[in-house]
């Protein structure tokens, strides 16, 4: 498991050309945003998009069965190839946090206007926990070339989603706002656990080929 | 452990392909070729070995040990080499080794560094720009670097120039001579086979031929030649497969078969090679060549 972890991160070393162009792109979308709007959850998703590109190395020129391919014939289970995304995914959302915290910090003295009001943490958490909910699964589900849409589109798609949910009170987000901190705690690991229960059923025994 | 490989009654069912009923066994020390024509489920039942594929029957056994209860205590000792095997073609040879070498309980560096040093693989060269044959010593140096127990490969030779495929037979065939490794082989070059296998696997559209020691099969397998005159008088429905040309007629039977036909100066009587073999063996009866 601690080696299909390291084993990301250390691809997005080994391609550090392309983390770091991406970097800079997404850096400039939430700059823009930032400086059109100010800081609100909305501004925050497209952060999400940036980790999405360096967690799944599943851009269009990638063979997806051939990377399962060589991965699964490596000393790993497949459980632990599911589980390990779950945990690389939380592990870079903490990363891409204290870049944030790091980044508006910088910004501050240079004296911008951001607005903190529309800033809700707990709220930030509970889009990007749904998002990734919804979309590790998905990815489990189309290894072809579906999954270049999932990739690109669901995590613009998804957040948005949510948002306009919650503008209409339906969003899941309204009923954690709304039950009390133990009940949101579980309902977000149930959540987790139903997703994880999900890509594990969609993944562990199908045909790599 | 009597058998490294055990393969029982396995079965798998595609839209347009069905692998069925295949069975063999390999013991520890020896190499087996695996052998077919394209499409003939080689690469299927490989998968299947690896877990890469779900069997829909059957069971296979790795050092004794079923392939999917023991997945991961059995790759750490399989060493594996695909035709077509994926790399990160933008990361190094040095890079794309660490990401392997850690998954690895017996991995070694040294090893590792000897091979790159006999290949002639520049660690710093990125996979993309490898040729076809760097990068199959490249895949053969990843696989023989963690003292694996059972090497399984899928067409290593596939694509190689003479001189390279060589080389590689070479190193296969130094493998084996410690007597615990045991090397399981796919390929339809049956040349190189003839030079390093002990036994030969041939399946057939998906269906087991036979699995047998190479000289059983030698011993076992006869090509007989003569004019077509002579091929009137004989029972075609004894020969395993024939082949009917201009001046006369070949076909391959079992020993027993050209025993019985008695010692003429119409019949030639040669030695098949193993591609004689699966040659008439796929082809069968049905094929009459040149009229």
């Amino acid at each position: 498991m601690l080696e299909l972890i390291k084993m990301d991160f250390k691809l997005n070393l080994y391609r550090r050309k392309d983390f770091f162009k991406n970097l800079m792109v997404y850096s400039l979308i939430f700059f823009t945003l930032l400086l059109m709007q100010g800081v609100n959850p909305v501004t925050l998703q497209y952060p999400i998009i940036f980790v999405m590109e360096t967690s799944f190395r599943s851009r269009v020129r990638e063979d997806i069965v051939g990377e399962l391919t060589l991965i699964q014939s490596l000393p790993v289970k497949r459980r632990e190839y599911v589980i390990s995304k779950y945990l690389v995914v939380f592990i870079k959302h903490i990363i891409l946090v204290f870049f944030l915290y790091l980044i508006l910090n910088i910004i501050k003295p240079l004296g911008l206007t951001i607005d903190y009001t529309g800033v809700n943490i707990k709220k930030i958490i509970v889009f990007w926990i749904l998002s990734y909910a919804i979309i590790i699964p998905l990815m489990f589900l189309f290894l072809g070339s579906g999954r270049n849409f999932i990739h690109v589109f669901l995590p613009i798609f998804i957040p948005v989603g949510f948002l306009i949910a919650e503008e209409f009170r339906g969003s899941i987000y309204y009923l954690v706002n709304y039950l009390g901190s133990l009940e949101s705690l579980i309902i977000i690991l149930v959540v987790i656990a139903l997703s994880i229960w999900v890509s594990l059923f969609l993944y562990t025994d199908r045909d790599l080929a | 452990m009597d058998y490294v490989l055990e393969v029982e009654g396995l079965s798998k069912k595609f839209d347009d392909f069905q692998l069925k009923d295949i069975s063999f066994k390999l013991k520890p020390g020896y190499i087996m070729g695996f052998i077919g024509a394209n499409g003939s489920g080689k690469t299927t039942t490989i998968k299947l070995i690896m877990n890469l594929l779900r069997r829909d029957a059957g069971k296979v056994k790795i050092f004794g040990k079923d392939n999917i209860g023991f997945e991961k205590e059995i790759k750490d000792r399989i060493g594996f080499v695909y035709d077509d095997l994926y790399f990160y073609d933008d990361l190094t040879i040095w890079e794309m080794k660490d990401i392997i070498a850690p998954f690895y309980s017996r991995w070694d560096d040294k090893v590792f560094n000897n091979y790159l040093d006999e290949f002639g693989l520049p660690g710093y060269k990125k996979i993309k720009d490898l040729s076809k044959g760097m990068k199959m010593k490249f895949s053969l140096s990843l696989a023989l670097s963690h003292h694996a127990d059972f090497i399984i490969m899928d067409e290593p030779t596939a694509g190689l120039d003479p001189i390279v495929r060589r080389e590689v037979l070479d190193i296969l065939y130094d493998i084996i001579q410690d007597e615990n490794k045991s090397i399981f082989f796919s390929t339809h070059i049956t040349t190189d086979l003839e030079k390093i296998a002990d036994y030969i696997t041939f399946i057939d559209k998906g269906r087991m031929v036979f699995s047998k020691a190479l000289d059983e099969i030698y011993d076992n397998y006869k090509l007989i030649k003569g004019d077509r005159g002579l091929l009137e008088k004989l029972n075609r429905e004894e020969f395993i497969g024939f082949r009917v040309h201009n001046i006369g007629f070949e076909a391959l039977a079992g020993v027993e078969v050209v025993n019985s036909l008695g010692t003429t100066d119409e019949i030639v009587v040669e030695q098949p090679s193993l591609e004689d073999i699966m040659y008439f063996y796929t082809k069968g009866k049905k094929y009459a060549g040149t009229n």
